[in-house]
Parts: structure tokens; sequence; C-alpha cells
């Protein structure tokens, strides 16, 4: 007792810190273990005990003094106070190496929480492109990996490459200034940031020539193509002291980079390429060790997005294919329609004829036996002669419904035009019509339906006959012009109509007595079904030129 | 005389046949069906036949057929209202095709056509 009276007072631990917390419980009250007092406002507050004790207390000159006065004369208080100060600094020692492996550890579950929010962002429908940004967003954002830079090849299998598809990551200095401040003012969470893909400035200026650098899959001497032949993440922490990195290194302009493989189930899908080219970091092993699992779960997104996609554009595919079958169906019925159709004019025209073949032909017989020169007799003819009218309206109405599929064949049109003008040529003499041709020799063999197209061709030399009756000139043209034939057929005849141009090619029209209106609107579809077409010039009393278009499809194109 | 056979199933039709082929001076038989038109062929032999298509019973196809496997010799000319018969090759083993007409022009050319060619009166 009169020790504890010799002694200087106890140092009053808010005197030795200085401290001038007067909330405090131990501010200016002496005689207290503050040590012991849990609510204390000094760096112990809300820290348990045995961390504070050990981390501060046990250090500071309050405790020590106070441990020192502690110090008795016999052994066994030697003994005793020696025994607890080795515990205590043992203690410190495990404390120390627990908060040590509990911070590693809280780093690491840190970093792979956010590994796996990372990796669930990716899972999703989206596009590959969209992938590919999200996974070097991942690898460059603050709160993601955080490198400076990412840039990422894919295997072209097919062509032996390992290509430059995408890079993320500021082009210099001054652009990563940029970006990083805006983005630490946006303070957006990560998963927005990967998800931001599509909105512009979001992809650095570096992507296009990253598309230009490729290389070759079997230059085992290159680091990249290592890292994915040997499925490992492989550090060059200073490229000028491994010549395996300078290929890369050279294109990408960086003093350091890492590389890591994008595998999945065996299959080589591509490598990433990371590096601090702005802050000049160095990459540790600590960085590295969290990419492992990053980029298996990257590896599985890029294939399941390829997939997603290639299955998207199947569905598309089929349903295309869907469309084509349905519109086919719809052709189909519709021939099968025209068909019946065809059955039933057939039909309709054997029950209209049989009656004509009497009417008409008990008429002849009349007209045959009655008086010559009687009204009678000419009443009968009158009847027989509209009934042949009828009959050959008929014969050219079943002509039209019937489909107008062209045989081809490789034919010379000049060739063709002088069969037709042949069988004219009796007729012509008789009604003083002269025939002028001017025909192109150099015309190359077309693909037609000769039988048809003579059909045409006859036709529009009749109309321009019967356009004629005082006589007159038929002049026959034929050249090739842009990939066209052309063939005119003009004459000196009465003319059309400005307003009966387009007319004419009307079914039933007709200007003139006793015609069917058939015979062009027929030659009209033959042409259209060769891809060709039917064109008139006229000038009324002077005459008319009408001019048939065909492609010159020669057989060597048609082959081809 | 040369004998021209007439099948067609429409009596009308007939009648105009019978009196325009008489007036060229042929004897004329008629049958109402392709069966009677074989029993015709049988019982009398005509020189050239005139046959419709599109008749009750038996048709003008299946006649053909009939009368190919009997007499082959005996020329048949198709005469009907359909001109769809022609792309039928069953009907390629007749001498002519025929779209009925008022006018039997063409009928009666060709029937003095082949009496021409066989030498027939």
């Amino acid at each position: 007792m009169s020790d504890e009276h010799d002694r200087p007072k106890l140092p009053l631990c808010w005197e030795v810190r200085q401290c001038k917390s007067t909330e405090c419980p131990l501010y200016e009250t002496p005689g207290v273990a503050c040590w012991l007092v849990d609510n204390a406002l000094c760096e112990g507050k809300g820290r348990p005990f045995e961390d504070r004790f050990l981390m501060i207390c046990s250090r500071c000159p309050v405790y020590l003094e106070v441990r020192k006065r502690a110090d008795g004369r016999r052994i066994a208080d030697k003994t005793i106070l020696a025994t607890f100060d080795r515990m205590v600094n043992n203690l410190y020692s495990y404390h120390i190496s627990i908060k040590e492996t509990n911070r590693v550890l809280e780093q690491k579950v840190a970093t792979l929480r956010s590994v796996q929010d990372v990796s669930q962002a990716l899972l999703g429908p989206y596009k590959p492109e969209q992938v590919l940004y999200m996974i070097l967003t991942a690898l460059t954002a603050g709160e993601g990996f955080g490198f400076n830079r990412a840039f990422l090849f894919l295997v072209d299998a097919s062509n032996g490459l390992l290509a430059g598809e995408i890079a993320v990551g500021p082009h210099d200095r001054e652009e990563a200034t940029r970006i990083w401040g805006r983005l630490s003012k946006e303070k957006r969470p990560l998963k927005e940031l990967m998800r931001a893909w599509g909105e512009p400035g979001r992809v650095s200026r570096g992507s296009e020539p990253i598309r230009s650098t490729k290389f070759r899959l079997d230059d085992h001497d290159n680091v990249l193509i290592q890292s994915l032949m040997e499925n490992r993440i492989i550090n060059i922490p200073d490229v000028s002291a491994d010549k395996r990195a300078w290929d890369v290194a050279g294109k990408i302009e960086t003093e350091a980079f890492a590389a890591f493989p994008l595998v999945k189930d065996q299959r080589r899908i591509g490598v990433i390429v990371v590096d601090n080219f702005v802050t000049r970091t160095p990459i540790v092993d600590e960085d590295l060790d969290p990419l492992a699992p990053f980029t298996s779960f990257a590896a599985i997104a890029i294939d399941a997005s390829s997939l997603h996609d290639r299955l998207q554009r199947q569905v598309a595919e089929l349903d295309r294919a869907h469309r084509r079958l349905r519109s086919q169906r719809q052709v189909i019925a519709r021939s099968q329609q025209l068909a019946e159709m065809g059955r039933l004019t057939a039909d309709l025209a054997h029950e209209i004829r049989n009656p004509m073949t009497l009417i008409g032909g008990f008429a002849r017989i009349l007209a045959r036996k009655l008086p010559k020169g009687s009204d009678v007799r000419k009443k009968a003819q009158v009847i027989a002669s509209e009934i042949a009218r009828l009959e050959e309206l008929l014969t050219d109405a079943l002509r039209m419904t019937k489909e107008v599929k062209p045989q081809s064949e490789p034919e010379d049109i000049n060739f063709l035009l002088m069969e037709a003008l042949n069988l004219i040529s009796s007729e012509c003499r008789k009604k003083s019509i002269k025939i002028v041709k001017d025909l192109d020799d150099s015309l190359p063999q077309i693909l037609i339906d000769r039988h048809k197209l003579k059909e045409v061709l006859i036709n529009l030399l009749q109309n321009a006959m019967q356009s004629m009756p005082e006589g007159g000139v038929i002049t026959v043209v034929t050249a090739g012009r842009d990939g066209n034939l052309l063939l005119s057929i003009s004459d000196t005849g009465v003319g059309v109509q400005e307003n009966e141009k387009e007319m004419i090619f009307n079914p039933f029209y007709t200007s003139r007595p006793g015609g069917t209106g058939l015979g062009l609107p027929l030659a009209n579809r033959i042409v259209e079904a060769m891809s060709g077409s039917i064109s008139v010039e006229s000038k009324v009393g002077h005459g008319s030129t009408f001019t048939l278009r065909l492609p010159l499809r020669t057989a060597a194109q048609e082959k081809h | 005389m040369a004998t021209v056979l007439v099948v067609d199933d429409d009596a009308a039709l007939r009648m105009l046949y019978d009196e325009e082929l008489s007036n060229e001076g042929w004897d004329v038989i008629l049958a109402a069906s392709g069966e009677e038109a074989v029993r015709s062929i049988s019982a009398q032999r005509p020189d050239v036949i005139v046959l419709d298509i599109r008749m009750k019973g038996i048709d003008g196809l299946e006649t053909l057929q009939k009368i190919m496997t009997g007499d082959k010799s005996i020329p048949v000319i198709l005469n009907t209202a359909y001109s769809s018969y022609q792309d039928d090759f069953r009907t390629w083993a007749a001498d002519a095709y025929i779209v009925k007409s008022s006018d039997l022009n063409e009928l009666k050319t060709t029937i003095r056509k082949i009496f021409l060619e066989k030498g027939t009166g």
C-alpha cells in the first residue's frame, strides 16, 4: 500500500493519447484499466476486446506502465507475468495471422462473388457480339477486374487462324482520363455497364485495328497460341524479356500483358489478352487467380450465345421455309383450281360445240338446198357464217385458258421469221403487199418456243396485212440491243388510234369486223411467258409498228 | 361404193353426217355407240370409220383399241368436240384427228385423202 502512494500517478489514456474526446467514459476518469472498457472512444471503439487489446492496448504506454508495476519480486509473480506476456505475444502473432488469413479469405470471397455476379450477368439470350463486349467490359471495369484494356481473339478453324475480334478500353491516356472520369461520375453498377452494349462510346476505337490482327494457329512460338493450346493463363510482366510475346505486343502496343484461353469441353474458342498500358500497374498472380473461373464462364457464355444465334437463324430459316411451303400450297391450290376450270371449260366447249355443229351444219344444208337468191337461202347462209364465227371464238378462247408454258429450244429468230413470211407471202402477193426485210445476221440463237413464237409472228403479220386492204408495205426488222432481241413488224396501213393502243391487247377488243379480238392478247401472253413484251407505235393513216422484245438468253447463258 | 361408218351417240349429229356424207356419194353406216360400232365393223367391214370420243358406254378411245385389236387396216378418223385429246397418246393410233365443226369440209377432205391413198372409190 505504501508502494502505491509513493509511486508517481498512473498515466491516464487521454493524457497519453492527447485525446480531447469529452464524451468518452474514460475522460478525466482516473484509476480505470482503459483496455477493459469496451465503450471507450479511442481507437478500440467497436472492436472486440481481444482484437483491441492485442493490436493496440498491449502496446500502449498506459498498459505497459501498469504491467511494469504489476511485476512482483517473487519468482512466482515473475513467472506468472512472464507466462502471461508470452501468451499475449503468441496471441498477438496468431491474431495477426488470423486477421491476415481473414483478409485474404474475404478478398477471395469478394472476388468470387464478383466473378459469380459477372458470370451470371453473361447468362441470357444475348447475341454473340454482345456477349463478347460484356466479357471485355467485366475485365476492364473498375468494379470488375479493373484491367486497363482487354482484347479478344477468336479461333477461325476453317482458315487456321486466331483472329482479333473486339477490343475494349481507352486508346491512350487522354481517352482513359476522359472515360474513367465519366464512369466514376456515373457510378453505374457493373451489370448495367456490361449490358450497355450498343451505347455510343462504349467500345474502344481500338476495335477496328484488332480485326486486322491475326495469328496462325500453327505458330507455337506465339504466346497466345501457347496459352490456347496448353489451356493455361500466361503472364508476361516484361515483353522485352520474352520473345514469345513480341509479335502480340507489337500488334497491341504494350509492354506487359496476360493471356488467358477460352476453352469449353476441350473446344478451343479463343484467347483474351489484358494489360494496364495506361496505369502501368503490374499484373500479379493475385489479379489472375479469379480469372480462371471467369474465363470458364466466359467460354460457356460465348458458346451458348453462338448456339442461341444459330438456333435463332435456324428458326428464321424454318419460318421462311414454312412460308414458302404455304405459298407453294397456295400456288398448288390455285393450279388445281385452274386445272379444274380448264376441265370445266373443256366440258363446256364440248357441250357448246355439238349444238353449234348441228345448227351450222344444217344451216349449210338448207343454204344448199334452198333456191339460189332466195331470202330464206340468204338467212340460212347467215346462220352458217355466224356459227362459223362462234366456233372460231370458242377455239381462240380455249387456247387463252390453257397454261402457256413455253418449251424453250435454241432457235434462229431470222429463220423463224422467214418461215412465217413464207406462209403469208402468196396472200401478200394477191393483196399487192410488198415485204421488206432488214434482218441482223449476227444475232445469236436464242432460247424460245418456236411453235408459240411462230404463232405470234403470224398473228402480227396477219394484223399488218389486214390493216392494208388496198395494198402497202410490210417491213420486218431484227436487231440486238442491251441484251435484248428486237423484232419489229411495220405496216403502212390504217394505224391505231392513240386511245386504242392499250385496248388492243385486251381480250375481245377488236376494231376489225369479223375479228375475235383474241389474237393480240394471246400473242402478248405468249411473249410475256418468255419474259418479253410487245409494244406498238402508230400514226392514224400512216401505219403501225409492233415491236417484240425478247431477252437474248443463249443456250450457254442458260446453262450457267 | 365406199362405205363410211359414223359412230356418234348424238342422233341429230348422226343425221347431219348421214346427209352430208351421203351427198358426197358414199354409203353411210351409222352406229350410236362403241359396242354397236364393233358389231357393225365385223358385220359390214367399212372402208373408213369416223369415231366420236366422248360417248356413253365404252368411249371412242376404248372403241379404237378394240378396232386395233381386230382389223388394223381400217382407217379411223377421230371426230370430237375436244381438242385436248390430241395430247393423249391413245389417239395416236388413229389416222386423223378432227375437231368437230359446222363446216364439214375438213372431214370430207380427210376421208377423200384416205380413199385416195387406199385406192378406194
